[in-house]
């Protein structure tokens, strides 16, 4: 109990490691990696969601592949593809850059179902009312269907962030010097203070992802809770192109039939 | 024409050779038989935590909401990781020197963590399935004039479990890809198997990607699975619900 | 037939955005150029490498790896590596020198070369409780850690076998600090790792352990790592290594780290040097 406090008392050690002096590391660290792939997700999840609801079976099907091949990949290969391919075809990426790439990857197709989810509870009508208004499709969807959907996926969002935040301790292995790897780190230093460092550990995860899931469940009461089963996808209709392209393109798709 | 600038030359006998077949086939199996096994106890786990939150007794609701709490919110890298170092140390000696002496002990470490970790997920989604019957449903099981416990082992989990088959096959999935972490503790599985012949030959890419392919495999034929059974199993709420009137 | 044709053109976008041109100029004239070296460490087998109290990079490698780099006239980048990656990224180029307590072995040649000389000479033990085990004999047919990446997971077991037909049985951990935990929670008997970093991860509890045997049971000559093929940057990096040697500055960061009042004293001297019945003890240095 004693080395648990003393422990405690060292949480600069937990929370930032020696920054400045020194790199970023532990508990902050996380933050940092979860906030950047999330981020970085978000903008790629955008993309494959709208394109797994879109009509064009071109578009939808490597849209849908895309997705369905990362969401069954464990992540931990995922951070191993990307640690050890991306210096294979050349690119010098620091560790930290090939962590965040992997884990924006696993957000990203994460992201896209709750994307798809939120786009697709938003009423057709919506979608209708707008295009008759005189809006280009593109216009439909980023100034009246996404605001709506954002709205009802921030739920979903926030506790994504709390699985993603849980799900940035795997990179441990490749050597990043996170939360996990400073609890080791001390249990190395110090090996009889094995029980302290871990509580310690446990403690900065479980703060963080408790008010992480409380900030959902708050956020979910007050925009009342997401429904995805309300909404058949089946409603799809022919002139309906979710991806923004170029008329030129769009053109020369449409016509391909 | 070498048209992609790779710094790398496949090699793809490397899995086909000895020691290293022998290392995958291991690991396959290895990675089956955690997935399972813990499927199976984080399921039985999960519904009684699930029975015991919507329980009215106190005693029963409040460590189960204690326990979901806990574990839901620390990385299960971390129960993994606590179940092989630190657990055995917490028991009384003999059993400490029992669990650590047994040389797969870091198979057992890693079927536990990774049981505590998914039978919270799956006790909240069994919960949301059960608080999520509809009225008419709840009245028909209690117009049936059996106890409480009856009523909810006989009507109302199998109610339950139908209407939450598809987020619990995907936790399921999900645990099966969970396993994966079991190599931070040296449980000699697929993801094991594949890092350890990447650093004896320095060639984990062809390795490595036919564990992604198996991993991704099995996933998606799970995924079937489930939307298979889903089909099948598929009761009409709403002549349920109508009952009422 | 058309839309074939568009898939086609993307999949050849998609790739020619990998493809890149190979440079042609040798390693030493790309690093003088770029005016950095990539130097590749680990983090986790202290006193080598590793990340201290205040949560600094350091240790014998890393500090050679920079009087290296102010040798070599250019800032030093370290990158993180770790017992896996050490050679791979060393293949790939994504590092120009490997520090981290790589020892030279055949398999690893293959992949890389070698700076000459090794820089520091240690060997492996197989480290267990004391007077649990008596001989190397005795470790068939028990649980036996190593590092992952280690090559003392086929190394060991082909030596044990020499002297018994039971086969013991081998597990291998992400870092030695792990290795260590499971070795004093009894998780495995013995623990196979290099003499002075399993001194220094027992640290204070080193007095409850011991090598099997009081020996070294393979030699560890650590090498500075440089890719496969490159003979100017290596013979560059072996001069240098060796002039560190003769100038002094090497024994001054061999004295920090190893000396009698160093972080980690090592009781075994660990300087690359000649055999002392021929040539007294003097350091492995190439003459002019």
């Amino acid at each position: 109990m004693e080395f648990f406090f003393e422990q405690l008392a060292n949480w600069k050690y937990y929370l930032i490691g020696g920054y400045p002096e020194a790199p970023l590391t532990g508990l902050s660290l996380n933050i940092v990696l979860a906030l950047l792939s999330i981020s970085i997700g978000l903008f790629f999840a955008v993309i494959l969601g709208l394109g797994r609801i879109s009509c064009r079976r071109y578009i939808r099907y490597p849209c849908s592949a895309c997705i369905d091949i990362v969401r069954s990949t464990p992540l931990l290969m995922i951070i191993f593809w990307f640690y050890f391919f991306l210096p294979v075809i050349g690119a010098k990426l620091h560790l930290f850059w090939s962590a965040v790439i992997a884990l924006s990857v696993y957000a990203a197709a994460y992201q896209a179902e709750i994307v798809r989810a939120g786009v697709l509870a938003v009423p057709m009508g919506q979608m209708e009312a707008s295009l008759s208004s005189g809006m280009s499709r593109f216009q439909a969807m980023a100034f009246i269907i996404l605001p709506q959907a954002f709205k009802m996926m921030l739920p979903s969002f926030v506790s994504f962030f709390n699985s993603m935040f849980k799900s940035t301790s795997t990179v441990y292995i490749i050597g990043i010097v996170e939360l996990t790897r400073t609890g080791i780190i001390i249990s190395q230093l110090k090996p009889n203070r094995i029980f302290a460092a871990y509580a310690c550990m446990a403690l900065g995860f479980w703060i963080v992802c408790y008010s992480l899931s409380f900030a959902a469940q708050k956020l979910e009461r007050k925009l009342g809770i997401l429904d995805y089963e309300s909404y058949k996808p089946e409603i799809c209709r022919d002139d309906l192109i979710l991806i923004p392209l170029p008329k030129a393109v769009k053109k020369y798709l449409t016509t391909q039939k | 024409m070498k048209f992609l600038n790779l710094r790398y030359d496949f090699d793809w006998g490397i899995p086909f050779r000895e020691p290293f077949l022998g290392w995958l086939v291991t690991g396959v199996k290895l990675t089956l038989l955690i997935a399972v096994v813990t499927a199976v106890l984080s399921l039985v786990i999960g519904t009684v935590l699930a029975i015991m939150r919507v329980s009215r007794f106190k005693i029963l609701n409040i460590p189960a909401k204690i326990y979901v709490e806990t574990v839901r919110n620390i990385p299960g890298l971390f129960w993994l990781l606590f179940f092989y170092f630190v657990f055995p140390q917490l028991l009384p000696s003999p059993l400490t020197d029992a669990l650590n002496g047994y040389v797969y002990y870091s198979v057992i470490a890693g079927i536990l963590g990774l049981t505590v970790d998914n039978s919270a997920y799956v006790s909240d989604i069994v919960r949301t399935g059960i608080l999520g019957m509809p009225r008419g449903y709840m009245e028909v099981a209690v117009s049936t004039g059996l106890n409480r416990l009856q009523q909810l082992r006989y009507i109302i989990l199998p109610g339950a479990f139908r209407t939450i088959l598809p987020p619990l096959g995907t936790r399921m999935i999900h645990n099966f890809k969970n396993s994966s972490l079991c190599m931070a503790i040296a449980a000699p599985e697929l993801t094991w198997a594949t890092q350890q012949i990447e650093s004896i030959t320095f060639r984990g890419l062809e390795v490595t990607f036919l564990a992604t392919v198996f991993y991704i495999g099995l996933s998606l034929a799970m995924a079937a699975i489930v939307i298979r059974l889903e089909k099948k199993w598929k009761i009409n709420m709403t002549s349920i619900t109508s009952m009422r009137t | 037939m058309k839309k074939n044709s568009l898939y086609v053109l993307l999949a050849a976008l998609l790739f020619a955005s990998f493809a890149s041109a190979a440079s042609a100029e040798s390693l030493l004239d790309e690093v003088t150029k770029r005016g950095t070296v990539r130097i590749g460490h680990g983090n986790a087998t202290p006193p080598m490498n590793y990340i201290d109290e205040k949560g600094q990079w350091t240790g014998f490698d890393v500090d050679l790896g920079s009087a290296i780099a102010e040798k070599l006239g250019v800032k030093v980048e370290r990158v993180l590596v770790d017992n896996k990656t050490r050679i791979a990224f060393l293949a790939n180029r994504s590092i120009d020198i490997s520090l981290a307590n790589i020892s030279s072995t055949r398999s690893r040649e293959e992949q890389m070369d070698y700076a000459e000389p090794p820089y520091f000479w240690t060997g492996k033990i197989f480290y267990a409780k004391k007077g649990k085990i008596k001989s190397i004999k005795e470790l068939g047919g028990m649980k036996i850690g190593v590092d992952q990446g280690s090559n003392a997971f086929i190394a060991a077991p082909q030596e044990i076998a020499k002297y018994t037909d039971k086969k013991p049985e081998m597990l291998s951990f992400q870092n030695s600090a792990e290795g260590f935990l499971a070795l004093k929670q009894g998780k495995i008997d013995a623990y196979s790792q290099d003499a002075q970093i399993m001194a220094s991860v027992a640290g204070s509890l080193g007095e409850e352990y011991e090598a099997v045997g009081g020996s070294i049971w393979s030699p560890g000559l650590y090498g500075i790592g440089v890719p496969e093929n490159e003979s100017d940057f290596r013979d560059k990096i072996s001069f240098i290594l060796q002039d560190m040697m003769k100038d002094g500055s090497y024994e001054k960061i061999y004295q920090k780290w190893f000396g009698a009042k160093g972080v980690a004293p090592l009781p075994i001297n660990a300087r690359p040097r000649l055999p002392q019945d021929t040539f007294g003890n003097m350091l492995y240095i190439w003459p002019d």
